[in-house]
């Protein structure tokens, strides 16, 4: 018989056996080596202990829900690498982030994924992503010369570019003019300022008997980030608090809070549950006319308006407090640090950022950071109109937690809480700049 | 002698043999189980962002958990919801159990059917309906509130801080009804039908009989769903996900919520993984008290 001391032996070194396995799996996968940065390498022959001639097997997450010009890409990647790579797409979604950091931490990383050039701090803090700059300035800097302007900076961080562009975004507002006029009210087709918006909202409001302004809830955070850019009296002061030198209790911060929240309690559809709008009920409100003004991105504004039917839309810009600038970036891409195979993602990004793939984009209404595009759209220039004024740097970016609250949580936690929620705010302020 | 001696070698023979038979689930459940869960309590004390090396953090991660209000109004969140949803789809299942129990078979075959079907539907997809249901201006159930005349009942159930955690506790405890009503109504038919027939002779109407007979026999199968209700609705994260990705602001970020927004949005995993042991501990308090709460005689038929 075995003895109930033997079994517990025996059991022990069970498990001793099953954990020394786990951590000896673990110590193999976990080995990680930055990818190399040779740029111009071949992609076919890099495939360790893939048989010759057989094709590389890929994983991209390019495409956002809610981007349709990104599905017609995916389509044209997958077939101008079809000799050449078997490439699988993931759905980019809300969960994105998650999806990255978890695969990069198993040694499984996406080949490429769509991501925000601005927002790179959250993986570039902890080495996650590849340094692209080698690629961009090899061969003269043929690659780099594509981008237009300064547009590779957002993506720069220590001069390094973690992320290329390929669309300058910032929000702007789509105005239902038939309504307008009936309210009587005219914007201006210059910036707005932030009295003049309120005031106009409220006009509507009283002759129309509307709630004016849809925002889709993932978006409301754009309120107080454009006014806690636009707020201050001058670009030091401006530069000042993004670099974390003026606390967010300052009365001008507070000022640009409390807009935020007057916005949402007088005149965001539908009124009470503004905060939780779907983009779909947004969609559908602008279209049967219960909202005056739809609040949207540059990027997606041409195809909103053709969905819409409306015949008479004007394109507005965002509403600024005092300077004139509007939050933005761009939409870009970026690979992994621990991706097997670099050159194959670089070579995947350069033909998704070529003026062949971006053209698309273009005929579909949308600006991007290349040059060698065209468009035949008379109204083109109107959702490219206010790129002279995006202004990339903001406080957010002093920390993830930062970023998570002004993003993620602003302006709920500021209409429920008030001002003690500033003090967490404040604290990762402080932190951040020690 | 020698056949006591032959005998204790063939069961030590056989023991070892059964033992080598339940290696490979050893094996798996380690693997998939113990050393998980071994490594999460010693990341627990690590600072880690998933991706260099890690640090021995001591307590600092547990020092920083009491002084974390979002997760620690989290946890609140967490154990409202788990109590709330596990109240509603007890109380609700063992009712549903009992009025079907007093259906035909072919009716009480097609009820059964309909409310065990929220219980095979994804809960990312629950969450996704009930977006539009309770949509504010558009969803169903306002609609249906203003039909009625009853404006003042309108919410906007997702994005009010008082209202947002009972509609995820409702809609959690609705979904799992179906799932206590079946295993109610299994507990039920396998009573002996003579009990009932001589509750009927002595005149019981069925509330009594409900009341007297069903409930204090069938206590072991609640106190069963009891248990798992409350565990299945605090590792719940896809639905409050789905439908509300902890918002508006933190008014329901739940556990689950959080541990994942601190691993994987701000790197800090060993943090998230002293979270993850402190609901362990949380969650084994809360069941050993519900257990003791609903211990009571067994009754044998």
């Amino acid at each position: 018989m075995l003895k109930r001391g033997k079994a517990a032996k025996l059991l022990t070194v069970l498990l001793g056996t099953t954990l020394a396995i786990a951590a000896c799996g673990k110590s193999e996968e976990g080995a990680y080596a930055p990818a190399s940065a040779s740029a111009g390498a071949s992609a076919t022959a890099s495939a360790p202990g893939g048989k010759s001639g057989e094709k590389l097997k890929l994983t991209l997450m390019i495409a956002p829900v809610d981007d349709p010009s990104s599905k017609i890409e995916e389509q044209m990647v997958a077939e101008h690498f079809k000799d050449k790579y078997d490439i699988t797409f993931k759905a980019w979604d809300s969960n994105a982030e998650k999806t990255l950091k978890t695969t990069i931490a198993a040694s499984e990383p996406i080949d490429v994924a769509m991501y925000w050039p601005g927002a790179m701090e959250t993986f570039v803090d902890s080495d996650m992503a590849l340094d692209l700059t080698p690629y961009l300035e090899a061969d003269d800097g043929a690659w780099k010369k594509t981008f237009v302007g300064n547009a590779l900076a957002a993506g720069t961080y220590d001069g390094k570019v973690y992320a290329v562009p390929y669309a300058a975004v910032y929000p702007l507002l789509e105005v239902n003019k038939d309504i307008t006029d009936k309210a009587g009210v005219v914007f201006p087709d210059g910036p707005l300022s932030w009295d003049d918006f309120m005031k106009a909202l409220a006009t509507i409001k009283e002759k129309t008997g509307i709630m004016p302004l849809g925002l889709y809830k993932d978006w409301g955070a754009w309120v107080p980030r454009n006014n806690l850019i636009t707020v201050w009296p001058d670009e030091q002061t401006r530069s000042d608090f993004a670099a974390g030198k003026i606390p967010f209790t300052d009365p001008l911060a507070v000022k640009a809070f409390d807009a935020s929240k007057e916005l949402y309690d007088k005149f965001v559809y539908p009124g009470k549950g503004a905060l939780s709008t779907t983009l779909e009920q947004v969609n559908v409100a602008f279209k049967a006319g219960k909202i005056a003004i739809k609040a949207d991105v540059n990027i997606l504004a041409a195809q909103s308006v053709k969905e819409s039917g409306l015949p008479n839309v004007q394109i507005v810009s965002w509403p600024i407090m005092g300077l004139n600038h509007v939050l933005g970036g761009s939409n870009g891409y970026m690979i992994p640090a621990n991706v097997p195979h670099p050159e194959a993602s670089v070579e995947i990004i350069k033909y998704l950022t070529s003026a062949e793939v971006l053209q698309k984009r273009v005929d579909a209404g949308a600006p991007v950071t290349v040059s060698g595009v065209k468009s035949d759209d008379p109204n083109f220039a109107l959702y490219a109109k206010d790129i002279a004024n995006i202004q990339s740097e903001e406080v957010m970016h002093l920390s993830t937690k930062i970023t998570d609250i002004l993003n993620a949580k602003m302006p709920a936690s500021y209409i429920f809480n008030g001002k003690s929620s500033l003090e967490e705010l404040e604290k990762l302020r402080l932190e951040a700049i020690k | 002698m020698k056949f006591g001696k032959q005998s204790s070698a063939l069961t030590l023979k056989t023991r070892l043999l059964g033992t080598s038979f339940l290696i490979p689930a050893l094996l798996f459940i380690g693997a998939t189980m113990v050393v998980p869960i071994g490594w999460n309590a010693v990341l627990s004390f690590a600072t880690w962002n998933g991706m260099g090396a890690m640090k021995a953090a001591g307590w600092s991660n547990y020092t920083a958990f009491f002084q974390d209000t979002v997760t620690l109004k989290g946890f609140y969140y967490s154990i409202f919801i788990a109590v709330v949803s596990s109240a509603i789809a007890v109380l609700s299942g063992l009712l549903l159990a009992l009025l079907i129990h007093r259906t035909g078979r072919r009716e009480g075959a097609f009820y059964r059917f309909v409310f065990f079907a929220p219980a095979m539907m994804p809960l990312v997809v629950i969450g996704l309906l009930f977006t539009f249901v309770l949509s504010p201006d558009t969803g169903l159930l306002n609609h249906v509130l203003r039909a009625m005349g009853l404006q003042s009942l309108e919410h906007a159930w997702l994005a009010e801080p008082g209202i947002v955690l009972w509609t995820i506790a409702v809609i959690g405890g609705w979904r799992f009804s179906g799932f206590v009503m079946m295993l109610a109504y299994t507990a039920i038919v396998a009573l002996p039908g003579s009990l009932f027939e001589a509750a009927k002779l002595e005149g019981l109407g069925y509330v009594r009989q409900a009341r007297l007979i069903i409930l204090p026999l069938i206590m072991p199968t609640i106190r069963l769903v009891t248990m798992l209700m409350l565990i299945l609705s605090f590792k719940t994260y896809d639905i409050v996900w789905a439908m509300t990705r902890g918002g508006p602001g933190d008014f329901s970020r739940t556990v689950p919520v959080r541990m994942l927004d601190v691993a994987f949005r701000y790197n800090e995993f060993g943090y998230s993984a002293a979270i993850s042991v402190m609901l362990t501990i949380v969650v084994s308090v809360i069941i050993a008290l519900s257990r003791k709460l609903t211990k009571g005689n067994v009754y044998e038929y």
